[in-house]
């Protein structure tokens, strides 16, 4: 059932076993998981059902790091969170990501890649990729030509695996509807979380609307499913009971922000036309579309200074396409479609629309070949453009934090203060650089790489992937959430997401934040009473 | 004992022929096309790089950005065994060959520099120099 909270009378108390904070990947993966357990579970949810501006301007908040975008269009809030503009790439976490690596400080989970592998399977279901396997055909396939195009042990093959992409508020709105075991509640914005006496236990939650009603949600459990920005700044605001806010006992909330660090224009001159780059652009296996890619090798992750990273084949256009992709007939039109995913016009609308009928077989031509892009059908290109994705060093100084500015709620802003170290920059540097000297040992081109060997970080842009900010770490002086994602000291309060990841590997964190919410719904389960 | 029929004599001949024609053809073919025994071994690795604008840029380039020298370029590649040996042969294919064997090792050892971004073997960019130079004298 879905409720709009404004209907509800002022001061109404709302209850449940399980309460659920947000309404992206994490919250409706464990609404769908709980409500084969539980009756009366509630969600709760600060947007309607479409894109509001009103309530998207609550996520607005300042940056005061490196340049991170803006936070209130890196994610989204409404029904569906952030998958309403996910792009649906896919991987699970390395084995190496979960390891505690000796001399390496805030490294690992505190459980194995292996005991996490049930739950990344019923999250590709989630996730609408097919069935869980470590490796398609695909990287088998590609195996013999790859070895002749980089001769490199630095590197192993690895692949992505593209969700359609599941926006879960759509695709999966009518399940959740037609439970009558749950009930969404919609522009509800929780404001405040009220502990118990002892400090042990969350009691409440207090929700208001932007009208000004107030609500009040009470349950057996609850847990905070607002993203890796969100979820530290709702327990950074709630100082009532803990001056320094919830969980924060040992100031570990909001540090350890963590993105992936991305890097784009690696291009590559071919010196043997023959080779067929298509094996690294996208194929489909079935319905799926599947991406070979190149990682950093388990050896080179373990070396001091070291970390993941991907390197995936970008700009692959044949070369008649590219004054049609560089047109400005089509960047207004790819302006107009980003725009209508958000229901709204271009800010300049008439110079847009003049753009657009400019040149409509620009248009007509790149969307043609999008179409045989997704049927598998791309040509050979003529250049070849990678880009990088790498994992970044848990970092305390990295963090999200309060701004003295408030939301329309009078809740208090998020500041991002994203650090970047220099390690965390040379290691997308010597990834670059073994890439260009494997690529020039087996003969088969030569590469450019936009880095310098200095400190300059600005080419490393923002994958838009918010991690580590209430950190997962069976020691509260080093997590603010324990293996099974209990905020310690609370018996009953939970969060879910990426900011529960300690360490973010190179991959999209999608998936991982589906299996995550799975694993913790069976926890739930295990231990909540039933009401 | 079996006795040399004119069939066997002509098959025969025709055996020692073939690769005599084929040693004395691919002799030739060096000649004209690679072979230069009257150049010494500093002057044939000067020429046998196209002198086009983009290479001497990159020669420029490459001595403006490490401070060094065509001659010490000269001297590391003559410095290379295989290089030397290649150019002593007088052939420009071998040569080049060598001189490519030359490159891959270095990407190999990490002998590189950055050029503007690109990842450029230091063999190929003391070619890129010498032609420079050429350009220049």
């Amino acid at each position: 059932m879905i409720i709009d909270i404004q209907q509800l009378a002022d001061s109404s108390e709302i209850g449940g076993s399980i309460a659920i904070v947000g309404c992206g990947a994490a919250g409706i993966t464990l609404a769908i998981e709980l409500t084969e357990h539980f009756k009366d579970v509630v969600l709760l949810e600060s947007g309607g059902l479409e894109f509001e501006q009103e309530t998207q301007r609550l996520c607005e908040g300042t940056i005061l790091g490196h340049a991170a975008g803006s936070l209130d269009t890196s994610r989204l809030r409404f029904f569906g969170g952030t998958t309403n503009h996910w792009n649906g790439q896919c991987a699970p976490l390395d084995a190496i990501d979960f390891e505690p690596i000796e001399g390496r400080a805030f490294s690992g989970w505190p459980f194995s890649k292996d005991e996490f592998i049930p739950f990344y399977r019923r999250a590709y279901g989630y996730c609408e990729l097919g069935e869980y396997q470590s490796a398609s055909r695909f990287i088998e396939d590609a195996r013999p030509t790859v070895r002749e195009m980089i001769d490199s042990d630095e590197f192993e093959l690895t692949e992505f695996r593209f969700s359609p992409p599941t926006r879960f508020g759509q695709r999966y709105r009518a399940q959740l509807q037609s439970s009558d075991r749950l009930k969404i509640y919609l522009h509800a914005n929780v404001t405040d979380i009220a502990v118990a006496d002892n400090g042990g236990s969350v009691t409440a939650l207090e929700a208001r609307t932007l009208a000004g009603k107030k609500f009040r949600v009470k349950a057996s459990a609850y847990v905070l499913c607002c993203g890796g920005i969100e979820n530290p700044r709702i327990l950074l605001n709630c100082t009532r009971y803990f001056p320094t806010g919830v969980g924060n006992g040992n100031d570990l909330v909001g540090r350890f922000f963590m993105d992936h660090l991305a890097v784009f224009g690696i291009g590559i001159a071919p010196q043997i036309e023959s080779f067929d780059y298509r094996l690294l652009a996208v194929h489909l296996e079935g319905t799926i579309r599947v991406k070979i890619a190149f990682k950093n090798s388990v050896d080179v992750v373990r070396k001091p200074g070291r970390r993941g990273c991907s390197l995936i084949l970008g700009y692959d256009l044949p070369e008649h396409l590219e004054s049609a992709f560089d047109s400005p007939a089509y960047k207004a039109f790819q302006q107009f479609v980003r725009y209508a995913r958000l229901k709204k016009l271009p800010p300049n609308m008439l110079d847009t629309g003049c753009a657009v009928l400019d040149d409509p077989r620009a248009i007509a031509a790149m969307l043609g070949y999008r179409l045989s892009e997704r049927a598998g059908m791309s040509t050979v290109p003529k250049a070849i453009e990678f880009h990088l994705e790498g994992e970044q060093a848990p970092n305390p100084t990295s963090r999200v934090l309060l701004t003295d500015a408030v939301d329309a709620l009078g809740v208090r802003r998020a500041g991002l203060d994203w650090r970047i170290s220099r390690q965390d920059r040379d290691n997308l540097y010597e990834s670059a650089m073994a890439l260009a000297r494997g690529i020039g040992a087996a003969g088969s081109g030569r590469v450019v790489v936009p880095m310098l060997a200095n400190e300059d970080q600005s080419m490393i842009q923002t994958a838009w992937h918010h991690m580590g900010t209430t950190r997962m770490h069976d020691d509260p002086k080093q997590g603010v959430v324990d293996r099974h994602c209990r905020v310690h000291g609370l018996a009953n309060f939970f969060i879910a997401g990426s900011s529960v990841f300690p360490t973010g590997g190179r991959v999209n964190p999608t998936l991982t934040i589906v299996a995550l919410a799975v694993r913790l719904a069976d926890h739930l389960k295990a231990t909540v009473k039933r009401a | 004992m079996k006795r040399w029929t004119r069939r066997s004599l002509l098959i025969g001949g025709a055996l020692i022929a073939l690769p005599l024609a084929g040693l004395g053809g691919g002799s030739l073919w060096c000649r004209v096309t690679g072979r230069q025994p009257m150049r010494t071994r500093a002057a044939l690795l000067r020429d046998v790089y196209p002198a086009s604008a983009a290479v001497r840029d990159l020669g420029w380039r490459y001595l403006a950005q490490t401070g060094s020298t065509a001659e010490r370029s000269l001297r590391r590649l003559e410095g290379r065994a295989e290089i030397a040996s290649a150019a002593d042969s007088g052939c420009a294919k071998a040569t080049m060959a060598a001189l490519e064997r030359a490159c891959r090792d270095d990407f190999r050892r990490g002998r590189v520099h950055c050029i503007d971004g690109w990842v450029m073997a230091e063999t190929e960019l003391d070619m890129a120099a010498l032609c420079a130079m050429r350009a220049a004298a």
